[in-house]
């Protein structure tokens, strides 16, 4: 079975974008509020997937 | 980077709307638009909300559970918002049956709290006949009066009454045979340390005259919070007469207490102040005493002597030098070691405290006097003693027994949070305070929960909150 680059680039493009745009929302709500994301979800984690998420992403484009 | 909303594939519009849902229900969350909030903590680790329950060696960490060995114990609560109150529910292991009590701290310069009761095993096997309106409760040794109102109106002398979590609403009127004033000022032996509660009697005629001289022995620096003193003065009916804040900026700070009385009254002088400041005392008055808490500071070649009425006293030293052996009555108590609370129970009902030199904290519950003549118009607190005092025919308490089955009892006590302290970052403090240094590692005392309802204004009372103030603003 042929690997589908393209769409493994699209699948993380997607991810990359959804992971900023989650993490830019909790990091700025917590900054503004203490307390708002940190009992809840571990933002640690959230910014490892994100990492994760950005070099999968210039490893696909150099494919 | 962002494609059309219709080009969108349906499991990636779902991500984003789960997104977006969750941000909503945290904002939910933060903000708590109903006004209340509920958090709860079964162990000792505890949550983001409840958190730093120490200090560590007055809890048994190793089982992690929330076992008290030591007392007080401390945690704080963190919500995202301020409330107005915190309804704190404690359940516990029946076999520990202790008095317990909940405070919140109101001002941390002198670690004060508000604090309500939870369990009071005193008054949970008090047998005697009883009127109970709402939470308050009246015990009769012999049954005198049917009635609270008839109690309020007529009631006992502070000699026959005991009280628990009540405010006395009445004034005292004390008549002191063969009382003469003296017109010349005499100043106290020795230095008075930190904060102290005066009883004071002034005769007719009589005016009440306290000077108070204040010096810090601290070698570092004292932060605004330590420097600050507050003196109130509150009058025979209880209301507040005068009250003056000054801050120790200069080496030494001076105040003068002048306040004429045409009749003869009781007053009480609240001095709120750093353990860090010392006091020198200067009065015309010679009838007076020091409630519930004494801290003299002598020098290590004089000779001192106090009177207290306390069932139980407490010492304490802070000073390495100051470990030293006392007389209590005909016993000795021996201070060996500083940080430490050594409790001793005294066999009359006023005991004499000699000792030499030395910097100890004195406490108890009654009253401590450079007078063998205790002075003490007060009825005294509820305490285990109580049996043991054949004058007490009467106790008044504002309490709720806890709810207990068979192996947990569960209690709750409401405390006000407007003017609780808010340490940044950790938020309220709290104490759970167990009276009488009867926790260790083998009677400790187990809880098994502990609920915060945090109560406040909801989103709408805030917004009209917010709407008055800017009218406010723009009217004036």
């Amino acid at each position: 079975m042929k690997f589908k680059w393209q769409s493994c680039l699209k699948l993380n493009d997607f991810f990359y974008n959804w992971l900023l745009v989650g993490l830019v929302l909790f990091l700025v709500s917590e900054a503004i509020l203490p307390g708002f994301v940190q009992p809840y979800i571990n933002l640690n984690l959230w910014l490892l997937f994100w990492a994760t998420s950005a070099i999968l992403e210039m490893l696909l484009v150099n494919k | 980077m962002f494609k059309g909303w219709r080009q969108l594939e349906t499991w990636q519009k779902i991500l984003w709307l789960g997104l977006i849902v969750v941000w909503l229900v945290l904002l939910y969350l933060a903000i708590r638009p109903t006004g209340v909030a509920i958090y709860r903590v079964n162990d000792w680790s505890g949550t983001y909300f409840l958190h730093k329950f120490g200090p560590p060696e007055r809890w048994a960490t190793s089982s992690g559970g929330l076992v008290m060995i030591g007392e007080p114990g401390y945690f704080y609560v963190r919500p995202t918002r301020r409330f107005n109150q915190a309804e704190i529910t404690i359940k516990w292991r029946k076999s520990s049956d202790v008095p317990l009590e909940v405070g919140v701290l109101v001002d941390r310069a002198h670690w004060q709290y508000i604090t309500k009761p939870l369990n009071n095993p005193v008054l949970n096997n008090l047998h005697w006949p009883s009127l109970m309106n709402g939470s308050y409760c009246l015990w009769q040794r012999k049954p005198v009066y049917s009635s609270w109102q008839d109690f309020i109106n007529n009631p006992p002398p502070a000699s026959q009454l005991a009280l628990y979590n009540f405010s006395w609403p009445l004034a005292i009127t004390p008549i002191l045979d063969n009382y003469q004033a003296k017109a010349n000022w005499q100043t106290l032996p020795g230095k008075w340390r930190g904060s102290q509660h005066l009883i004071v009697y002034v005769g007719p005629g009589e005016s009440l005259a306290w000077r108070l001289t204040a010096v810090s022995d601290s070698v570092k620096p004292l932060t605004a919070d330590e420097r600050e003193i507050e003196v109130n003065i509150y009058g025979p009916d209880s209301t507040r007469i005068q009250s003056s804040r000054f801050s120790l900026e200069q080496e030494q700070v001076s105040q003068e207490i002048i306040i004429p009385s045409k009749v003869a009254a009781v007053y009480n002088i609240e001095i709120k102040a750093s353990s860090k400041i010392l006091f020198t005392l200067a009065t015309k008055q010679s009838i007076f005493s020091w409630q519930n808490q004494v801290w003299p500071v002598f020098s290590p070649d004089f000779s001192w002597q106090m009177w207290t009425d306390v069932p139980e006293l407490t010492a304490q030293t802070i000073q390495p030098t100051s470990c030293e052996t006392i007389n209590v009555g005909s016993q000795s108590l021996t201070i060996d070691s500083t940080y430490k609370q050594y409790h001793i129970i005294t066999e009359d009902p006023v005991t004499e405290i000699k000792g030499r030199g030395g910097d100890i904290q004195f406490s108890g519950n009654g009253v401590f006097s450079l007078s063998s003549e205790v002075f003490n118009p007060y009825p005294r607190r509820v305490d285990r003693f109580l049996d043991k005092d054949p004058d007490i025919n009467f106790v008044a308490a504002n309490y709720e027994m806890p709810s207990c089955n068979e192996q947990i009892c569960k209690a709750s006590a409401v405390l006000p949070l407007k003017e609780a302290f808010w340490q940044p970052n950790d938020g309220y403090q709290f104490i759970i305070a167990v009276s009488g240094g009867q926790l260790s590692t083998s009677s400790p005392l187990t809880i098994e929960e502990i609920q915060v309802k945090l109560i406040g204004s909801n989103l709408w009372q805030a917004i009209e909150h917010k709407l008055q103030f800017l009218w406010l603003k723009l009217t004036r």
